[in-house]
């Protein structure tokens, strides 16, 4: 069964009673929410979601009301987290955005057996792409465009590396997008569905993108790192592809965990085999075909190591 | 120049070098931190790797590995090499 199997009672019942459990990657989460905008958005962008029913739980993400009066004069939305509150309140309207964030802070801080990158994940032909970037980088931008461009989407926000086997596991959630990269990927996926206008910690407009339903669907398909290109979206620059060096590339992973310290040594190895295996680039673009393309060369293996060569 | 003897912080480093490029990865499993070094600081951590030795000894040595004279440019560069590895908490003064 998958979220959207369920009636509007149904989810409804389940959300406000002992919640809903849903599989997000690999994790089991119960969904709790009494907020009708949060019920909707999960309809809308975890509706191809499976609804999980057997035993099992990693975590519990809730989305609730603050106190009594809060509900009559500017209401606010709390997210709990196995009964621990990391955020102040927010606006109430942001409580769409509150559950996605809090999601975040579940994956990231919470114990797993899992090594956790910071970095977008897309996958062709059982190869991942990694594209781990600080916020402003252009990412999710490209990883949205590259998701709806005939790359399997597994994640926008983790890497979740499985510590045996090195290979990458899908969680493949709704994509952020703030400011311009909203009306950019409208104007190129027309059909797109984009989740309530809300802001982000800077007051700039911010939308998630429910993911492509065939990339929920896959979730279980796991990937081998292939590439680790790190984007930089720069206005009026060429599309540049530069190959980078292993050591820096791996510094940068390192520093881009979540959860590196408590992985220790093995942590070390297992990020250091991953960069050994894969080939590792910095790509500079302000033009988004142009940066599409690029990729759609590295899956077909035209781009090795170019040395330092315009790859546009 | 200090004349005190050197040491890592930690003796159990591990480190990752690819053929070709002029960089290293070292990790602590001590502090847990990770470090992008040059090659005169992966050489200055090998020499100290074990031991305690000091900052004349390091310039005697590497000045042998480099096959030049142990001259002021030389105490400079290991003097400058030793701060940054000090600084960033790879290696401490072996003083009681």
């Amino acid at each position: 069964m998958i979220v959207r199997d369920l009636s509007a009672a149904q989810l409804r019942t389940a959300l406000t009673g002992d919640g809903l459990r849903v599989q997000i990657g690999p994790f089991v989460v119960r969904l709790r929410s009494t907020f009708s905008s949060v019920r909707d958005y999960i309809a809308s962008h975890y509706a191809y979601f499976p609804v999980v029913e057997t035993p099992g739980l990693h975590f519990t993400a809730e989305v609730r009301r603050t106190g009594f009066w809060r509900t009559l004069v500017r209401p606010q939305a709390t997210f709990g987290a196995d009964s621990r509150f990391p955020f102040t309140p927010l606006p109430a309207r942001l409580a769409p955005g509150l559950l996605e964030w809090g999601l975040n802070w579940c994956v990231g801080r919470l114990p797993h057996p899992w090594l956790l990158l910071h970095s977008a994940v897309i996958e062709r032909g059982g190869r991942a792409a990694l594209l781990p970037a600080p916020p402003g980088s252009g990412k999710s931008t490209l990883c949205a465009a590259l998701a709806f461009s005939g790359w399997r989407l597994l994640s926008d926000e983790f890497a979740i590396v499985d510590p045996q086997s090195g290979d990458v596991v899908p969680i493949p959630r709704p994509i952020a997008l703030k400011r311009q990269s909203i009306d950019v990927m409208r104007a190129r996926v027309p059909d797109i569905n984009l989740g309530p206008e809300l802001e982000d910690n800077e007051g700039n407009p911010a939308r998630y993108v429910a993911p492509p339903s065939s990339a929920v669907e896959r979730l279980h398909e796991r990937a081998r790192p292939a590439w680790v290109v790190v984007p930089k979206w720069q206005a009026g620059s060429a599309t540049i592809l530069e190959p980078d060096s292993r050591a820096r590339t791996l510094f940068h992973l390192a520093d881009s965990s979540f959860n590196f310290n408590t992985h220790g040594k093995a942590g070390f190895t297992l990020l250091a085999d991953l960069v050994d295996e894969a080939s590792c680039y910095k790509l500079t673009y302000s033009n988004l075909d142009e940066a599409l393309a690029v990729f759609d060369r590295l899956a077909r293996g035209e781009v090795i190591h170019p040395e330092g060569a315009n790859a546009s | 120049m200090p004349p005190w003897p050197w040491r890592t912080v930690d003796p159990g480093l591990v480190s990752r070098h690819w053929a070709g490029e002029d960089e290293w990865v070292v990790y602590s499993p001590q502090s847990t931190d990770v470090h992008l070094l040059n090659a005169a600081a992966c050489d200055l951590l090998d020499l100290l790797s074990g031991r305690s030795v000091t900052s004349d000894e390091l310039v005697s040595a590497l000045a042998i590995r480099a096959g030049r004279a142990p001259d002021e440019e030389l105490r400079q560069a290991v003097g400058a090499t030793i701060s940054s590895l000090d600084a960033a908490g790879l290696i401490a003064p072996d003083v009681p």
